[in-house]
């Protein structure tokens, strides 16, 4: 489990043991040692004690047996032997000291007599040849290191439990705060989406509070513009489904078989338009929704071969409103963006069916692809009355329909092509038609990535 | 009963005008506000239905401004805004009513004689100048309980008539009222209309104010 709290707790616990130990290893070395020298200086003492005694003469077998002698005494006594050495002659002994030297040598010493090690302090007497022999079993020493050792460890051992768990309160605490703030995003719904608090939280966490708050302010702005799309969108539906329930209505009530027989091709006009309507909303919500869409479609696509079949499909439209509709394309160039041809087909067409739906009966409108300075351009020109310059930015909105306007539309064509020119960095130029007459639509197309494999100097762009 | 439409689409104006005409209400149809404001200050209606969403000038504006001229025309308004703030703003700014689309042709009928009663300022759907009795929600006309066989012309001036009785109805307003079947009405048209009314309603009851119109008469003891 990836788990911070854990993570921390075992950290902690870890480092708290590793330093304690160390500690205790580090003074246990200390106590040795002092244990060691106090020892040697007690041994050494004994020594200068027991000569001194000894020059009086040999002791007695009692002393010489300190447990038999008296009850009263330490059990680290037996571990004490005594050697008196005249010469080659021992002169005095007790404990378990052997008929050898203890030592070959005097000072201090370490030696092994049997199975047990024995720390050793031979004395020289004041007499030539005298000395004597003090030893101590080594394992006096290791006992007592042995007692400090677990007198030392304990009280860590002890606390160990108390300390998990108050570094585990300690760590609960410190996290305290993210867990509120996960307890107040956890409580928001789609629709309570205000930044979260910044000053509350602790700066370790605020940046993840910032881009949060980043988050659901984008998140904020694609649902308003979504819900303004729906409520827009509802509106628009409501005008067709109007008509198509009006003219249902009169071919209900109507007696005469003329009238009916009208309202109900008006009906059908009726459900044609709520039918386009919906298409256009429907491209429009595609495209809103793929706004941050990385994956967005790409593409090449031949701009002469997409104008050249939207005039195709669109000569009956035109020609049922006696419009002329041509296009002028450059000869044998497939004049290739880089737009998805689908993409082509949605600009082109409505753009074209735009300049038709203007264009008054006996006009033109004309589709041209034309290079303007390595770029290639797209323009649609129609014989309508225009857009006036005040006008020419807001065409583009959704839904915007300019003052005058008498043909029926909900004005989401233009808004359609300006989103699509948009995510393909197509330039959009609104101009007067020819002889100031009309509108001029230009798209101007990002310059297409040449490819060159080797430039002049024949250095490689990479 | 005559209406002003201002309605921008030009389907659902003309199913507009078309279903109007089958309840025997007859309408004029422009598709901006300026047009609108034009026509009202031509002709005389009884009624205006506003759309709220117009090109250039909105409904809203022309609503105001027709009420800052202190026109007390009824104006029903007839939109796709379905919010209450646009219902409220639209009361507020001196509509009458509020219809939103899609609507019922019936009820859009029943909501336009309803305020053309009030407009009268009887609201009743029956108007009666002594035996003659006009029942607008039935289109009927009865005379001392016998029905009367109009035609919708013949509907369509008595009941201007009736609504202002004892007073002298124009020409000009007979001859607007009239407009809405017959497109162009020729100068002698509206005579021979009211000849023929009053044929089925007896001669005295419909006066000839030479130069200015007619007066519908109540004649009593008949």
């Amino acid at each position: 489990m990836n788990s911070i709290r854990r993570r921390l707790l075992l950290a902690l616990l870890g480092i708290w043991v590793m330093v304690w130990v160390a500690v205790a290893l580090i003074s246990l070395d200390r106590s040795g040692h002092e244990i060691a020298e106090l020892l040697d200086g007690q041994l050494a003492q004994t020594a200068h004690v027991l000569h001194e005694l000894t020059l009086v003469g040999p002791l007695s077998v009692a002393a010489a047996s300190p447990q038999r002698l008296s009850p009263v005494g330490h059990p680290y006594e037996s571990k004490l032997s005594f050697q008196r050495w005249q010469g080659d002659r021992l002169v005095a002994s007790f404990g378990a000291a052997p008929s050898q030297p203890l030592a070959p040598t005097t000072g201090f010493s370490d030696q092994s007599i049997g199975s047990a090690r024995w720390r050793v302090f031979g004395l020289p007497g004041a007499l030539p040849g005298e000395v004597v022999f003090v030893a101590q079993n080594y394992t006096i020493r290791q006992e007592m290191i042995q007692f400090l050792t677990i007198h030392a460890l304990r009280p860590i051992l002890w606390s160990l439990p108390l300390t998990v768990f108050l570094i585990w309160w300690a760590v609960s605490d410190g996290l305290r705060p993210l867990q509120r703030v996960a307890r107040d995003i956890g409580r928001r719904s789609a629709e309570r989406l205000e930044p979260i608090d910044g000053q509350s939280v602790p700066t370790e966490i605020r940046p993840l509070t910032e881009a949060l708050n980043g988050l659901m302010e984008r998140l904020n702005q694609t649902l308003a513009a979504e819900r303004r799309f729906a409520a827009d969108a509802s509106h628009e539906l409501r005008t067709p489904f109007t008509i198509v329930r009006t003219y249902a209505q009169i071919a209900q009530r109507s007696t005469a078989p003329d009238e009916r027989r009208a309202a109900l091709e008006q009906l059908i006009l009726g459900v044609d338009r709520a039918t386009h309507l919906i298409s256009q909303l429907l491209t429009l919500a595609r495209l809103q929704n793929d706004e941050h869409d990385v994956h967005r479609v790409t593409g090449f696509a031949s701009l002469a071969k997409a104008a050249t079949r939207a005039v195709t499909g669109r000569q009956a439209a035109a020609g049922a409103r006696s419009i002329g509709l041509t296009a002028v394309l450059p000869d044998g160039d497939p004049c290739v963006v880089s737009v998805p041809a689908t993409v082509l087909e949605v600009l082109v067409g409505n753009l074209i069916e735009n300049g038709i739906k203007y264009t008054p009966a006996g006009g033109l409108v004309r589709v041209a692809v034309l290079w303007q300075r390595e770029r290639l351009l797209l323009r649609v020109t129609d014989s309508g009355p225009g857009i006036p310059i005040g006008d020419r930015q807001r065409v583009f909105d959704r839904f915007y329909r300019p003052a005058g306007q008498v043909e029926p539309g909900a004005g989401l064509g233009l808004a359609i092509v300006r989103r699509l020119c948009d995510r393909y960095g197509i330039e959009i130029s609104l101009g007067d038609g020819e002889n100031g007459v009309g509108l001029r639509v230009d798209l101007i197309f990002p310059a297409p990535a040449r490819v060159k494999p080797h430039s002049p100097l024949g250095l490689r762009i990479s | 009963m005559r209406v002003l439409i201002v309605e921008d689409d030009p389907l659902l104006g003309a199913g507009l005008r078309t279903g109007l005409a089958q309840d025997g209400i007859v309408a004029d149809w422009v598709r901006a506000a300026e047009p609108a404001l034009h026509a009202l200050s031509l002709e005389h209606f009884d009624l205006l239905i506003l759309d709220l969403g117009l090109p250039g000038r909105d409904g809203l504006s022309l609503l105001r401004e027709i009420r800052r001229a202190g026109s007390v025309l009824p104006v029903l308004i007839l939109t796709a805004r379905d919010a209450i703030a646009d219902k409220v703003s639209g009361l507020d700014a001196g509509a009458d009513d509020y219809l939103v689309k899609p609507f019922d042709l019936d009820e859009l009928s029943a909501r336009l004689r309803a305020l053309a009663r009030r407009g009268r300022g009887h609201p009743s759907p029956v108007m009666q100048v002594g035996d003659l009795a006009l029942d607008t929600s039935q289109r009927a006309a009865t005379l001392g309980g016998r029905a009367l066989a109009l035609s919708p012309m013949e509907y369509t001036l008595l009941e201007a008539l009736i609504a202002n009785p004892d007073r002298v109805v124009t020409r000009a307003r007979l001859e607007a009222a009239a407009r809405g079947w017959q497109g162009e009405v020729e100068s002698n048209t509206l005579e021979v209309h009211i000849h023929n009314l009053r044929r089925k309603l007896g001669r005295e009851r419909i006066l000839t104010v030479r130069g200015v119109g007619y007066q519908l008469v109540c004649v009593p003891g008949s």
